[in-house]
């Protein structure tokens, strides 16, 4: 097959982390990093496109077959359910998936959960036997419970400063979330050696 | 939501183009779609027919049961289902057309002689999951070969898969080899629900997600490392030793000899061979070899189908059976991508004062209407015409449609595409007085006619007369 392999990415906290990443495994990443408004960005030797993307739109993109290859958090991936494959845990961007609410203050029997995820909130409580009645919010979500739109929140930690500064405590942890590499079922057949020898080189880097 | 009248466009709101809504997922084929998917089916279905295999016809909904029986119980939010107002049953629209094959062969076909060899074609309906990702109605084209098993029967199904997209127009494949028969046996032991996790972290090949599920699980030792050493085991040739070395002793090393045999009788069909002892598919009747055939474009399988020995037994006549489908849609999409798609024949759009001639294109097999009494040259473009038949002062004029550009000087060009004078002075007097007596006296004339349009069209210029056999 013909043509740069095409890697999603978003623009963001991660980037850095990935470039490292994706240094190590001897890919060239002076244009993913160049800061300008290019949304696709060609590596030097021609072998690889970047496409800057939203972290949501990530997997979109991979799915449809529109980026062979993507880095996305676990959150998103669990969230939507999508039709790819996942094959390596990159290790980056690492936070929890955790219930929180106001310090010292018990929940109702059937609490009112804000939240960015609403499936994961809603399987999360499922599985406990809680009847949740999940809100959704597009961000923000800490506001929730101090203003009495919700009793808890279900959202992403990665220090717990958030939580700390607005007075809410965690709960507790729904999962780990971390960026994978995310790739395009039929791309990862159709260029099956391009993309191995990709995944066997951050493979390696990860571990190192 | 609220449009500012301003801001939308006269012509959208005149044209009514979101007054009628569709459902997610559901789609209209307008003539250039509805022309490929037909064309496409048809080729798909006389390759089927060249292999011995007869079309049957299965009905869009059944009761659920009956349904469920066949795909085990396939999660309810996927399938469409009603209650059927004759019998108070829950009927549901078919998600897959395999298991009512196998309903009919079990059934209606359970005394006639194996192996049978059916092919179908038809649309099943899925509801699309999270999002409308995906077409709910989804035109497939497949064969079941009941009766037979073994690698032969199993490359026949292979065989058949490559040929049919081949004669579709597809020049390149890659075939994607796998086996119910690795997966399916280490995950026996995990009870129901952890069973159907680490499945969903298998076909997402989420090493990570599946190292953390099966901490603990009640699996030998070997058998854990076999799973978790799944996601990584694909690939061609050099994928077996490896394969090989780390199955050894579990419980997948049957479905790996297997599969490795097929593998390797695979590779005479011609097109690229990988294999995937990590695949698992949604719909869980397959007990043997699985395949898909990948090709650029739609960004998914075009052809799926494998082995479903167990199927045929949940409708009480127990038999061997394998089959594939292809998703139309798709195969369009790869054909798109390579600019293999099936190209369209002539069509003639004919003067109205010409009509008595239509009769015998149509005898002649060029498909011809009449024209409206003005601005044909528009209309035939807008309708995809490929040529326009006018009478002018010349004569007979043969017009090419939707090449003003390179009208001009276009000598060296295709027959097709420059403007042709009918060579007979005779004929286009005959039709002309045809038209004044609005009776067709000479049928010969108007035969001789049609036979020098289709000429006109079919031969490229200055090959002259004759040059056509016919």
């Amino acid at each position: 097959m013909s043509g740069p392999l095409t890697i999603a990415v978003s623009k963001g906290r991660t980037l850095t982390a990935l470039a490292k990443l994706l240094s190590r495994a001897g890919v060239e990443v002076q244009s993913l990093l160049a800061d300008d408004r290019r949304l696709v960005r060609q590596s030097d030797d021609g072998r690889f496109a970047f496409l800057m993307l939203k972290p949501d739109d990530v997997p979109t993109y991979v799915e449809y077959g529109a980026a062979d290859l993507g880095v996305s958090g676990r959150d998103t991936l669990l969230e939507r359910g999508y039709d790819l494959y996942q094959p390596l845990d990159l290790g980056i961007g690492r936070c929890r998936m955790v219930v929180a609410g106001p310090r010292g203050q018990a929940a109702p029997e059937l609490p009112r959960v804000a939240t960015k995820y609403p499936r994961i909130a809603a399987d999360h409580f499922a599985r406990q036997g809680v009847q949740a009645e999940v809100i959704y919010v597009g961000g923000s979500v800490e506001l929730a419970p101090l203003v009495g739109l919700s009793d808890l929140i279900v959202d992403l930690v990665e220090t717990g400063s958030t939580l700390q500064q607005n007075d809410l405590e965690e709960r507790a942890v729904i999962c780990e979330v971390t960026s994978l590499l995310v790739a395009n079922r039929a791309a990862f057949k159709l260029r099956h050696a391009e993309v191995s020898d990709l995944l066997a080189r951050l493979t390696a880097a990860v571990r190192a | 939501m609220i449009l500012q009248g301003a801001a939308v466009p006269a012509a959208s709101v005149a044209r009514g183009v979101l007054r009628h809504p569709l459902p997610a997922g559901m789609r209209d084929r307008l003539p250039e779609d509805a022309r490929l998917e037909a064309e496409l089916s048809r080729r798909l279905l006389g390759s089927f027919e060249l292999h011995g295999y007869e079309q049957v016809g299965v009905p869009a909904f059944e009761f659920a049961e009956v349904l469920e029986r066949g795909l085990g119980s396939f999660a309810p939010g996927e399938v469409l289902r009603f209650v059927e107002p004759e019998s108070g049953e829950v009927v549901a629209l078919r998600p897959d057309m395999t298991p009512q094959l196998a309903r009919l062969v079990a059934t209606r076909l359970a005394s006639a002689p194996l192996p049978a060899r059916l092919s179908y074609q038809g649309s099943v309906l899925r509801r699309p999951l999270e999002r409308a990702r995906t077409q709910r109605q989804v035109l497939q084209a497949g064969v079941e070969l009941v009766g037979l098993s073994g690698v032969e029967a199993d490359l026949e199904i292979l065989e058949l898969a490559v040929a049919s997209v081949q004669r579709a127009g597809l020049s390149y494949a890659v075939l994607d080899l796998s086996h119910a028969g690795i997966t399916g046996p280490l995950l026996e032991p995990l009870e129901p629900e952890r069973r159907d996790e680490v499945a969903l972290a298998l076909s997402l090949k989420d090493q990570s997600q599946l190292e953390a599920l099966t901490e603990g699980a009640p699996l030998s030792a070997v058998d854990r490392a076999a799973l978790r050493a799944l996601p990584q085991l694909h690939g061609g040739e050099a994928l077996w030793p490896r394969a090989e070395r780390l199955l050894a002793g579990s419980s997948a090393e049957r479905g790996v000899r297997e599969l490795h045999l097929l593998w390797t009788r695979a590779r005479a069909l011609g097109v690229p061979v990988l294999a995937d002892l990590g695949e698992v598919r949604a719909f869980r009747y397959y007990s043997g070899f699985l395949f898909q055939l990948l090709a650029e474009g739609p960004g998914r399988p075009l052809v799926s189908g494998g082995r479903y020995d167990g199927l045929l037994g949940r409708f009480g006549e127990s038999r061997p059976a394998a089959g594939m489908a292809v998703d139309v849609d798709r195969l369009r999409l790869a054909l798109a991508r390579t600019g293999e798609l099936p190209g369209r024949g002539a069509r003639v759009l004919v003067a109205p004062e010409l009509l008595a001639l239509t009769s015998a294109l149509r005898a002649a097999r060029l498909p011809c209407a009449v024209g409206p009494t003005d601005d044909r040259a528009a209309y035939a473009a807008a309708w995809r015409y490929t040529h326009r038949l006018e009478l002018e002062s010349a004569g007979l004029v043969l017009h090419p449609v939707g090449s003003s550009m390179g009208r001009a000087g276009s000598t060296g060009l295709a027959g097709s595409s420059v403007e042709s004078t009918i060579d007979s002075s005779a004929a286009a007097a005959a039709v002309s007085q045809s038209v004044a007596s609005t009776r067709w006296a000479e049928a010969s004339e108007a035969e001789r006619v049609a036979l020098e349009v289709r000429r006109l069209i079919e031969a490229p210029v200055g090959a002259g007369p004759g040059a056509e056999g016919s």
